[in-house]
């Protein structure tokens, strides 16, 4: 498949950046004219996955976050990509309900709702070196 | 992030505005827990300034449902938006809280 266009987008983790990232990747994505849920669902899916990296790779702590988005005819492969503490388990970290900070208030849901709003998801990581996660959604245009 | 908080009838009406994720979700929880500190019968979260959340407002409500469940208080959503509703539906949030008009 051709692809048609694509945007590398590096941010500093932080809470902060979440709206920007999500934002910007919505908007880059509407170029495939996608439905207003469509958009919605790139939204969460990026939201999830940049808020692990602040959250969970990186801890609070800075670091750099790697987006990239690739469009193509009528769909969309966006990759999300941190250099934090990463981790073992993929299986298990995919699982529903499951989270590495059981102690405060989190819903574990955060690679259930990328495979729920997007087509496909992959997610491969490294204990020590970090994690990247790869989606693609095809759009109904 | 602002939150309103109004008396309405017997219930507490919590008003987010704007979007609900890790930067502002400690706003929600805070707003959320002061109106369960005054021990109504009913909190209503009304959504309709909200444009956007993500799994961090479910694990926020998830943890003051429970709060308010060992008080005998109903938590309530209504003026749900399109995105939220999905996230509810996905989430199967529905399940334990009641969407009202």
């Amino acid at each position: 498949m051709k692809m048609d266009n694509y945007c590398k987008l590096t941010v500093n983790s932080a809470t902060k950046i979440e709206s920007f990232a999500r934002s910007t990747v919505a908007a880059f994505c509407s170029m495939l004219n996608p439905t207003l849920e469509e958009v919605n669902d790139i939204k969460t899916a990026v939201s999830e996955a940049v808020n692990n990296c602040v959250v969970h790779a990186y801890g609070g702590e800075d670091g750099a976050i790697d987006i990239e988005v690739e469009l193509f005819e009528n769909c969309v492969q966006i990759c999300v990509r941190d250099y934090g503490c990463g981790f073992d388990n993929v299986n298990e970290a995919m699982q529903p309900f499951y989270t590495s900070k059981p102690h405060e208030e989190r819903s574990g849901m955060g690679f259930t709702l990328m495979q729920a709003f997007m087509n496909e998801v992959e997610v491969v990581s490294r204990k020590g070196e970090g994690t990247t996660v790869v989606m693609r959604k095809t759009f109904a245009c | 992030m602002e939150v309103q908080i109004t008396a309405e009838r017997d219930s507490l009406v919590v008003r987010p505005n704007g979007y609900i994720d890790e930067y502002t979700a400690h706003d929600f929880r805070r707003a959320l827990e002061r109106a369960a500190d005054q021990y109504p019968p009913t909190i209503i979260i009304d959504f309709e300034d909200v444009d956007f959340m993500d799994s961090t407002g479910i694990g926020t409500m998830l943890a003051r449902y429970k709060v308010m469940r060992d008080r005998n208080i109903e938590l309530c959503v209504r003026n749900v938006g399109k995105q939220v509703d999905k996230l509810f539906r996905l989430t199967g949030i529905y399940s334990i809280l009641n969407l009202v008009r």
